[in-house]
């Protein structure tokens, strides 16, 4: 007898109607835009069986880390599936057959513009040009995979970082250059998605504080319907006050109203969660340090099916970290500098020092999402993730050939374990337009360089 | 239940994959859950080529440039809940981000809202009404005060109680380890042995700023009750287990006629009356009786204008459905003040902009005043001013502004718009949040200075010119400062023949702009000085910049920093702006990265001398601050940049926008301070609703 499991709306949940939901997988009955007039080709419907391999959803997670690499320690000689392994990417040895290496993509939105890094991270997941008057031109990619894969989780999407935004405006390049900076998701032009650079921050947003338990059963539901009213009533004033406000301020009260609408939604989907295996993080002022536990949270956060997006940024443009715990206590160069290592052996050493650590982590992170069972097959297998920068060598600042790394098979919908570099400045979008293709949403465009998949990828 | 084959085959899973799906029924099923959801946001639907339906028209798009309501930022959200119900607790990183926009929090158009604040706002709601309702109706706790550091020998005059003798050259210090934050009130015994000429002050003093004080008189054998309320900050320091360190030290006592003091108990947090929630019983005056009660004057004061009869029904009604849901009736209170702390009339500044063009009201003017100069809620007398109507005369306006900026809540606009302005905001501490509480705080010293220039209502000039400023021993020995200083606080010092002269001599900004003690950054000091000072920020490097940097790290070593820097001139895409920038910066490489003085660098003697088109020539910084002391570009900028805070949106219009008339300056120097501050909130641009400006 196959057992199964069904997610209910909201209003069936507060009558009582609710279905007990296990943990970590949660079937997700899932049908893309529902009242979306143009419904995407896939429609998955999950079960789960006993002795039937079910389809899970596929996760994205794009990671993003600055400043570079040094580029003939990334870029492979040859081609194929049996390239020959580069220093850097031999910290990932063990996992070749898991991901894919792309050379020669490229991300030609801001050539016209200087300031590299301050738009380079900007642009990297929209491909949109930026200019002085407005913060970004459009949706960063992951965005646009929430706004259709987020509807069957908690959380649309998880947008990570290991340092908080700059607070203080010092030499950020005009009026927007900090908001440029720091951000890589974008819900939209103006609109950076806030990003969490806090482990127990995070850690509360996915178990516990408002969208979480705290109490057992009755009380806890008594809470939720609680926290529901006060929503309710937000919503309703919120709608009393619109009707005084000009055409500006109803931008902004709507863009309150369509995220309270958000956050009533996830409460009333939480389900009261034993927390026996889940420990909380610590956190710590080394930032190597919170760059892995931040790569442990995605993990968690995907198995846990709280989200099925995840991006992660690690520092910002122009991070001049001194990285204490790899380059020593007394080292006073930062990464920024040391990236633009010129013809200096020993600043381009302490420069492979950070980014072979960074793959490295990379690869503990590989390690764990293949460790994890998912339906069958590996929490890996089921996914997609991009590593990448926003440079490929801190000695030439084009967004052109972008060091890029794509892990995991994304239920089986992607060819792994090659590299292929790309001639003819083949746009990165296209490379977006594939995941997003991987996991079931059917887009044949992306912000201004966009034009189709990328046939290699996609099986 | 089995989809039929045809359908397998379009999919694009793998055909080794077997599995059931859910078939007809459960479809339905599925589509019938869909329609019950409500419609999430459509995202940007240009970027995908599903095309979406034109149904709507597209919104006005926004940009930072645009009159739109504003958001509390940070810190006017700490700052509202301290003062609605003396919250202290609140932690900045538990508010949203701020997002910067032309230097400022709190720009409208640069303040977008995402989920995840949502989010945070509700928690932090929740977390504020439950440690308010708390306090309803407790006296504060007792708690004992623990004294740690020197203390004198204990005297005679009180019987037992171990009495301290203390005078002006001694200093009695405390940990403060009180329940909740908040205000303190230290309950002493103080008395003086001898008849004295006057009163004897008892200053106390937290991380080198005052915090409170008290005057005694009383003379042995009187019993000498004495309060000493403090004042402190408790979100800006580092409290340790035993709480915050308190310093306490006399005026006006000497080893001859001491001053004798006993320390009671200390009490906190002492609220105001209007900042505790009505206590009230249910069971006596029902359940809406009480819940009214509860929810009117705090609503009021939270929405910050008038409650109209259907807003009150509506609060009350969710407390009543609460209690009938089976709440107890502390709960359906608190969720009813959650309701209003997650209301958009207490996050946003929202105004009455359906209208169409006009003037603000009053409760919207003292609302704008009241985040300009507090980066708070109005007080009870501001929102008398508005409740009458009195506020909308100008003269009113002036007086409710200088009233305001003397009182010690004028720190938020330092903090806000003068910490952002300057930048010194960032001075404090090193970016991975490491505090350090034995490091120097440069940012105390420009709050203080920038807090004085307001307060004395000097000339603008006098921001680059002063020859002043406030140290404590830390700073000194940056400074090299030989004048006497107490072991811990701020005093105002003369500058005397010190080479400091103006902000742009204090280590705050000197420290801002550097990488290192000893790696200063003259291309973004330059940049400082032109975007802050003269509003004349250059445009952003052009694409090859980022290829020469390279050059410069392998230029280093025997050459200084100017003679580094004199690349920038080598290529020509680079030099038209830098001739401008990096000749400003020289002046200050006599300053090093912590803000000391030096002749000498890289054992090469130091060369300031510079000149800048359109400025002058300079030997030093002190001739440079000299030279921007008396540009007019300054006064301008100062005003735009405040008008820009002001009114919540960037690129004004000189003329439109009403700058040149505020700041028609009176003499030399520029306008004064204190009076530019009141002829902004008087102006046309500050009065027109929403921050439209008098377009």
């Amino acid at each position: 007898m196959h057992h199964l499991r069904r997610k209910l709306s909201r209003r069936a949940l507060l009558r009582g109607a609710g279905a007990a939901l296990g943990l970590p997988l949660l079937d997700a009955m899932f049908q893309a835009g529902c009242s979306d007039p143009t419904p995407t080709e896939t429609r998955r419907v999950v079960e789960r069986g006993t002795g039937w391999p079910s389809v899970r959803p596929t996760r994205l997670v794009y990671i993003v880390v600055p400043n570079g690499f040094v580029g003939e320690q990334w870029t492979p000689p040859d081609e194929g599936p049996a390239y020959t392994l580069t220093p850097h990417l031999q910290n990932l040895a063990a996992h070749r057959a898991d991901f894919t290496v792309l050379s020669g993509l490229s991300n030609l939105v801001i050539d016209a513009l200087g300031a590299y890094h301050t738009r380079a991270l900007a642009t990297l997941l929209t491909c949109t040009a930026v200019d002085r008057q407005r913060v970004s031109g459009g949706v960063s990619i992951d965005q646009v995979a929430a706004s259709y894969l987020g509807r069957a989780t908690a959380l649309p999407s998880l947008e990570l970082g290991t340092t908080p935004p700059h607070a203080v405006a010092l030499s950020c390049d005009g009026a927007w250059g900090c908001l440029w900076a720091d951000n890589i998701a974008w819900a939209g032009p103006q609109r950076p998605m806030p990003k969490d650079a806090d482990p127990r921050s995070v850690f509360n947003r996915l178990f516990g504080g408002a969208l979480g338990v705290h109490e057992a059963g009755a009380a806890w539901q008594l809470r939720q319907t609680r926290r529901q009213s006060v929503i309710d009533f937000a919503l309703s004033d919120a709608n009393r006050l619109r009707t005084s406000l000009g055409a500006n301020d109803r931008v902004r009260l709507d863009q309150y109203l369509s995220h309270v609408r958000e956050v009533e939604i996830a409460i009333g989907r939480q389900q009261q969660l034993p927390l026996t295996d889940v420990m909380a993080p610590t956190d710590s002022v080394d930032l190597t340090a919170r760059f892995e536990t931040m790569l442990d949270l995605t993990a968690l956060a995907l198995q846990t099916d709280r989200t099925q997006v995840v991006s992660l940024a690690h520092g910002f443009s122009f991070f001049n970290y001194t990285y204490p715990t790899l380059l020593g206590a007394a080292n006073q160069d930062g990464h920024h500098k040391l990236s633009h290592y010129s013809g200096d052996p020993g600043s381009r050493d302490l420069h492979a020092t950070v980014c072979n650590w960074e793959l490295a982590a990379f690869g503990r992170f590989l390690a764990r999402m293949k460790s994890i069972d998912d339906g069958g097959a590996t929490l890996l297998d089921n996914s997609l993730v991009v590593f990448m920068s926003e440079l490929l060598d801190g000695n030439r600042h084009i967004s052109e050939d972008l060091p890029v790394l794509v892990a995991g098979r994304a239920g089986g919908r992607v060819h792994t374990g090659f590299h292929k570099r790309y001639e003819r400045r083949e746009p990165i979008a296209n490379l977006y337009i594939s995941m997003l293709r991987a996991a079931g949403v059917v887009v044949n465009g992306f912000g201004h360089t966009g034009t189709g998949a990328l046939s290699e990828i996609l099986v | 239940m089995i989809l039929a084959p045809s359908a397998m085959a379009h999919s694009p899973f793998h055909a080794s994959t077997r599995r059931h799906l859910l078939g007809a029924l459960c479809g339905a099923l599925v589509f019938s859950a869909c329609a019950a959801l409500p419609e999430l946001p459509r995202r940007d639907a240009a970027v995908v080529d599903a095309s979406a339906d034109a149904s709507t028209e597209p919104p006005p798009e926004i940009t930072g440039a645009s009159p739109v309501m504003r958001r509390l930022s940070r810190a006017d959200y700490l700052n509202s809940v301290r003062d609605l119900v003396g919250d202290f607790a609140v932690e900045a990183r538990e508010l949203p981000f701020d997002q910067l926009g032309y230097l400022f929090p709190n720009i409208g158009g640069t303040q977008s809202l995402e989920r995840f604040d949502l989010e945070r706002y509700l928690a932090v709601a929740e977390e504020v009404v439950a440690r308010a309702w708390s306090r309803r109706a407790e006296t504060p706790a007792v708690v004992p005060v623990v004294e740690t550091g020197a203390a004198p020998s204990p005297a005679t005059g009180f019987a037992g109680n171990g009495a301290l003798r203390l005078d002006d050259a001694t200093e009695l210090a405390l940990h403060v380890p009180a329940p909740q934050p908040g205000d303190v009130a230290l309950h002493l015994r103080a008395h003086l042995p001898t008849a004295p000429a006057g009163a004897v002050r008892v200053e106390a003093r937290h991380e080198g700023l005052l915090v409170g004080s008290v005057d005694v008189t009383s003379r042995y054998p009187d019993a000498g009750d004495a309060t000493l309320m403090l004042n402190l900050p408790w979100r800006s320091i580092a409290v340790t287990d035993a709480g915050p360190r308190v310093t306490l030290r006399t005026v006006g006592a000497t080893a001859a006629a001491p001053l004798l003091l006993a320390i009671d108990r200390a009490e906190g947090p002492v609220l105001a009356d209007e900042q505790r929630i009505a206590a009230c019983n249910p069971a006596s005056m029902g359940v809406d009786g009480c819940l009214r009660q509860i929810v009117v004057p705090f609503a009021r004061r939270a929405w910050r204008r008038p409650l109209v009869d259907s807003d009150i029904d509506a609060l009350v009604a969710l407390g009543r459905d609460r209690v009938a849901a089976g709440d107890a009736f502390d709960d359906a209170a608190q969720a009813m003040l959650t309701a209003v702390l997650l209301s958009p009339r207490f996050l946003f500044r929202a105004e009455h902009t359906a209208e169409g063009p006009g003037d603000r009201d009053a409760h919207e003017l003292a609302t704008e005043l009241s985040y300009l100069l507090w980066a708070s809620m109005p007080d009870d007398v501001l929102r008398d001013a508005a409740d009458s109507g009195r506020l909308l005369d100008p003269g009113e306006v002036g007086r409710q502004v200088r009233r305001m900026v003397a009182d010690p809540r004028f720190d938020g606009f330092i903090r806000s718009f003068a910490g952002q302005w300057l930048s010194f905001n960032g001075a404090a501490q090193d970016p991975v949040n490491v505090v350090d509480p034995t490091a120097p705080r440069p940012d105390n010293e420009t709050a203080l200075f920038m807090t004085a220039l307001f307060r004395d209502n000097v000339p603008v000039s006098e921001l680059l010119d002063a020859d002043w400023t406030y140290l404590d021993a830390r700073l000194a020995r940056i400074y090299g400062y030989a004048g006497a200083l107490p072991n811990e606080g701020f005093v105002r010092v003369q500058l005397g023949s010190l080479p400091r002269r103006g902000v742009l001599t204090q280590p705050s900004f000197l420290s801002l702009t550097s990488l290192m003690t000893q790696v200063t950054q003259p291309t973004v000091r330059g940049y400082y000085v032109l975007s802050r000072l003269l509003c004349d920020e250059p445009g952003p490097p052009p694409m090859a910049f980022d290829n020469f940097l390279t050059e410069f790290n392998n230029m280093e070593g025997t050459r200084s920093m100017r003679q580094v820097m004199e690349a920038h001139r080598a290529h020509s895409e680079c030099s038209g702006c830098h001739v401008e920038m990096d000749p400003l910066g020289f002046a200050f490489e006599n300053y090093d990265g912590l803000g000391a003085y030096r002749t000498v660098n890289r054992g090469l003697a130091i060369d300031a001398a510079a000149t800048v088109p359109g400025l002058g020539t300079y030997n030093n910084a002190l001739e440079l601050v000299s030279i921007l002391a008396r540009d007019a570009r300054v006064p301008a900028c100062v005003t735009r940049h405040l008008m820009t805070f002001a009114l919540g949106r960037g690129e004004l219009n000189a003329t439109r926008d009403g700058l040149d008339a505020i700041a028609a300056g009176a003499g030399a120097g520029g306008p004064r301070l204190l009076d530019l501050l009141v002829a902004a909130t008087q102006s046309p641009a500050f009065r027109a609703r929403g921050g439209r400006g008098t377009n």
